[in-house]
């Protein structure tokens, strides 16, 4: 195998690498550049120009993001020969090589062959976790039918990566795809599939729609979805919803007030973790939330009782309300903690 | 490394890389005048050497990277006594991409938004907030004379080869992205020849320093850089382990 990929990438130092080099490479090359990449081939740190503390596959992914579709399509080839011939060598850390490379390519015209990666048993969990990202990643995706499988969603490793391919690809689904599915062992890694699917249905304008289904979810799921849509490019919009509920009165200011504190809660609390430090505050997180709770939920009543009388514009009052209550429930919360500590001799410490 | 007696077999490796061309003489010239690696860490990378010099240039190259990321596991060169309270890391926007990517297992389009946020200058949010900043050890720079002080004074062109060319970092056609945060919880590492692996842009520091300098582009390079006449000088240079971004007043410029 000759290395003639050099002779197209390796310009002079003073160019670096050009991307018009890539183009250049038909599939021979790239399998042969690919080959000598998972195989660690000194000679390319400085041919390539790597930079400092920046390792093979890296380089590349720096690279082919920046490759038309063409290019790309040619890489995942020689990827794909990469692949097979790692894994007919059952060397598993060929085969962990050449997923790191594949990894940065995410392109090929073998999907079967990460499903294999996948489903097979030969191999250890993180050819089958890392085939699973890229195969979730690829553009046009292979067939989502595969991840609905039983053999797929009861591996918690494997669910975050099914998510992410029907976040992409069909977001509805994917409320009914993590209800069937075992919960991950770390349910935010749900977050980002979360967030893309949110942005899809948004835009199809199913935000009416995202409630229910974020409700039919399991519990830890459940708590990470409604986490994702607090976050600052979701909770203007429903906001805006809860807003224009107690304009219109359409739903009882309980549960608009229900709805905020819903959205803000995450905030809320690191805005709390930020600013209650030291022993008055250790522990008492909850019940201050639940005050808190208790005050926004009697200030939004007035704020419907005004609309109700015809005042305008009194619905945009709630957020400066929230405000306003979370400042009061905390200085009112913490003459109450001390006065309690001080009838029981137990207070340790000032506020912080 | 200087004048001690050496195995024969080394010595015949490190004759024969240095001969092999312009990196494997820098790399050998380095691997002598480094002072930070201890004796074990020494042994380790010219038993390498020694080792393979029967299988030729490529075969000694191969062996002595493998060693040199072996060594870089765990903490070398001793820790910078004097370190800086702001860091400062360029990269391009594509490797950091890349290099975040790889560090957290995510996709590739997630790494870009959280490059994207960053440099907008917004607060990631969630599970963001706590990725890591780099997979392996990240090579960092700051401001010499002001503990607090930018670690990018020397940009006076705003022209990404000056970067480049002050730090010792590759050509490039992307976007060059300054990162600039607190140093919390990291501990800077002077570099050493194990850190550098096969990077031709490396001097070792010299006896006695607390940190190293980078190794800048040659003038005769720099022709197009601010004009005229740019004469890259040495920055400060240290490393530091994996980095998480939250908590770190992270700000990210982009330099076009």
């Amino acid at each position: 195998m000759t290395r003639a990929y050099l002779d197209r990438l390796a310009g002079p130092e003073a160019a670096g690498v050009q991307l018009a080099g890539f183009d250049a490479l038909n599939e021979d090359d790239w399998f042969g550049l690919v080959r000598d990449l998972a195989g660690g081939d000194p000679s390319l740190y400085d041919a390539l120009h790597v930079t400092r503390g920046e390792s093979l596959d890296e380089w590349l992914a720096a690279h082919v993001r920046r490759l038309g579709v063409g290019t790309r399509a040619l890489a995942g080839a020689g990827v794909d020969r990469l692949l097979l011939a790692a894994r007919t060598s059952r060397s598993q850390s060929e085969l962990v090589a050449a997923l790191e490379i594949a990894a940065a390519v995410k392109a090929t015209r073998r999907v079967d062959l990460y499903h294999d990666l996948i489903l097979s048993d030969r191999f250890v969990g993180d050819v089958a976790e890392t085939a699973a990202r890229i195969l979730a990643q690829l553009d046009p995706p292979g067939p989502l039918q595969f991840w609905t499988q039983e053999r797929v969603l009861d591996r918690a490793e494997l669910v975050p990566w099914a998510a992410h391919a029907f976040a992409l690809h069909d977001p509805e689904r994917l409320f009914s795809l993590l209800i069937a599915a075992t919960p991950p062992g770390d349910p935010s890694s749900l977050e980002f599939p979360f967030t893309l699917a949110y942005r899809k249905l948004l835009a199809a304008g199913r935000g009416e729609d995202l409630r229910r289904m974020i409700a039919g979810l399991p519990d830890g799921v459940r708590t990470v979805a409604h986490e994702v849509a607090g976050f600052r490019e979701f909770a203007g919009a429903r906001l805006t919803e809860a807003v224009a509920d107690l304009a219109a009165l359409v739903r009882s200011p309980r549960k608009v007030a229900d709805q905020v504190l819903l959205i803000c809660r995450p905030r809320l609390l690191n805005r709390f973790n930020t600013v209650s430090t030291g022993a008055v505050w250790r522990g008492r997180r909850e019940r201050f939330m639940a005050e808190l709770t208790s005050n926004f939920e009697r200030r939004v009543e007035e704020l419907a009782a005004e609309v109700r009388q015809g005042h305008p514009g009194a619905e945009l009052r709630v957020f400066g309300a929230l405000d306003e209550c979370f400042d009061q429930t905390r200085e009112e919360l913490r003459k109450k903690i001390e006065l309690e500590a001080g009838e029981t001799g137990s207070i340790e410490s000032s506020e912080g | 490394m200087g004048n001690e007696h050496l195995p024969d077999e080394v010595t015949r490796g490190l004759d024969a890389w240095s001969r092999s061309g312009p990196l494997g003489r820098r790399v050998v010239a380095n691997l002598r005048a480094e002072h930070f690696l201890t004796d074990e860490q020494r042994t380790i990378l010219l038993e390498a050497i020694g080792e393979s010099a029967q299988a030729g240039t490529d075969a000694i190259a191969q062996a002595y990277e493998q060693q040199c990321w072996y060594i870089v596991r765990q903490p070398v060169g001793g820790f910078v006594q004097q370190p800086p309270r702001r860091l400062g890391r360029a990269a391009d926007r594509e490797r950091l991409v890349a290099a975040i990517e790889k560090a957290n297992r995510i996709t590739g389009q997630e790494a870009r938004e959280v490059v994207d946020v960053l440099s907008r200058g917004e607060e990631l949010e969630g599970r963001q907030a706590r990725y890591h900043l780099n997979a392996y050890n990240a090579w960092v720079t700051w401001h010499e004379n002001d503990p607090d002080g930018d670690p990018f004074v020397f940009v006076q062109h705003g022209e990404p080869d000056e970067v480049r060319a002050c730090l010792g970092l590759p050509a490039s056609t992307d976007q060059m992205l300054l990162l600039d945060y607190r140093r919390i919880n990291l501990r800077l590492q002077r570099p050493t020849v194990a850190h550098a692996a096969l990077h031709p842009y490396f001097e070792p520091p010299m006896p006695g320093s607390d940190h190293g300098w980078t190794s800048p582009w040659k003038p005769d390079r720099c022709a197009s850089i601010g004009g005229s006449g740019f004469n890259p000088l040495p920055r400060p240079e240290a490393l530091h382990g994996r980095a998480r971004t939250i908590g770190r007043a992270l700000q990210v410029r982009a330099l076009p």
